[in-house]
């Protein structure tokens, strides 16, 4: 049986990049220490922020709060969960009560919007009366309401789960097609826009997808393993990602290579152009003079439930004790 | 000739791998059309090192963990 390269324990992971064996608990510090690097490396938090973690309920999501959360001490910052409810059938309830499960066990906040309660309408309803494809239209709601969320619990990062592999892929992808605007957003954090946008961190940026399933799993953390039921496995990117692994398998360390490279030379890519604005409607991040967000609902719902979700959230958040935000720069 | 019964996931479909002697995991892998950085090997609750061996007789998952879409 191989051994732990550190203690000399039974091993449960090999990793190639480092030809290193690990045990269980070798394991769990090796990405904690992953994410703390991240952290301090590409500046992403510091002493007395608010964090607000993306909860999906899924692997990505679980290992991001679980290692924030066992770093949040040595950096004093403040967690604060989110879990959008988006009423896609049995896979949002197992999702949800994933999401509770996890924020319960390790003591953080959590801010559940339901979405059919918020604004009248599942991911699937929405999707079918604006004639646009789901995941369309569940990534334009997520992007919203978790910054909806972060602005009005004045939290200093919104917190991603995308992992070195996502990272990878996008960058890739993004490349294949010439779309350099989107590439310039794929660093491991991206800054803020006062008082109508949060800017968004990924700890799990240095983080393999294998490992990011390994933690989770070795430290018994509740997690949704299942697709959604709109996920298309024919999609550009889960190609991508059996290439990047298949290099990865003949050159241990291509993706970390990759996502290093890639934070390095982020700001040589160009920027999106075109102003940044507000919305006319609810006053958060907008290209044009309502937001995707605001213009989806009305045209579907017959209002623009932009300020609804603020509404909603700003109640939550006074129920929870975190709206007025009493900073503390001693917190944990 | 005996054989592994593994049972892949997320989806739950259950495959059987016709081996004559004990597989190496990535061996195993290759034989279900995955490779070890994108899958897990699972056997009573631990994960499996690419180097471990999967006997013909016993079940195993295989958790696939590559997410899709983006």
């Amino acid at each position: 049986m191989a051994k732990c390269s550190v203690c000399g324990g039974p091993a449960v992971a090999f990793i190639r990049y480092q030809k290193r064996y690990l045990c269980r608990d070798h394991y769990i510090q090796f990405v904690e220490d992953k994410v703390r690097r991240a952290i301090k490396r590409y500046k992403m938090a510091g002493k007395g922020d608010r964090i607000l973690v993306a909860l999906s309920g899924g692997k990505d999501s679980t290992t991001l709060l679980g290692a924030l959360s066992a770093v949040r001490d040595d950096i004093g910052f403040e967690l604060v969960a989110v879990h959008i409810d988006l009423g896609i059938f049995d896979y949002s309830v197992k999702s949800r009560e994933a999401a509770r499960r996890l924020a319960q066990s390790l003591d953080v906040p959590l801010i559940e919007v339901p979405l059919k309660e918020v604004i009248g309408a599942t991911i699937p309803e929405l999707a079918k009366k604006s004639r646009r494809p789901a995941c369309s239209v569940c990534g334009m709601i997520k992007r919203y309401v978790t910054n909806a969320a972060a602005v009005e619990l004045e939290a200093d990062a919104v917190a991603l789960g995308h992992n070195a592999d996502d990272l990878a892929v996008y960058n890739l992808k993004s490349f294949l097609t010439q779309d350099l605007e989107a590439i310039s957003k794929l660093g491991p954090r991206t800054d803020s826009v006062e008082e109508a946008a949060v800017g968004r961190i990924r700890p799990l940026y240095l983080v393999y997808e294998k490992e990011s399933f390994l933690y989770s799993f070795l430290r018994g953390l509740p997690f949704l393993h299942e697709e959604c039921p709109f996920v298309d496995n024919r999609q550009m990117e889960v190609r991508l990602k059996e290439v990047v692994n298949q290099l990865e398998e003949e050159r241990p360390g291509t993706k970390l290579q990759m996502v290093t490279k890639l934070a390095l030379r982020i700001k040589d890519y160009p920027k999106p152009r075109g102003e940044i604005r507000r919305c006319r409607v609810c006053g958060l991040i907008s290209s044009s003079e309502v937001c995707s967000f605001c213009r989806t609902t009305e045209r579907a719902l017959g209002k623009a439930m932009g300020p609804a979700v603020r509404e909603y959230i700003r109640r939550k958040g006074v129920e929870l004790g975190l709206i007025p935000r009493v900073k503390n720069t001693a917190t944990g | 000739m005996g054989r592994i019964v593994a049972r892949l996931l997320p989806d739950g479909r259950e495959v059987e791998v016709e081996a004559e002697k004990p597989l190496k995991v990535s061996e195993l892998l290759k034989r279900v059309g995955m490779t070890s950085e994108s899958a897990v090997v699972i056997r009573d609750g631990s994960p499996l090192l690419e180097t471990d061996y999967v006997s013909p007789g016993e079940k195993v998952d295989i958790v696939r963990v590559l997410s899709g879409g983006g």
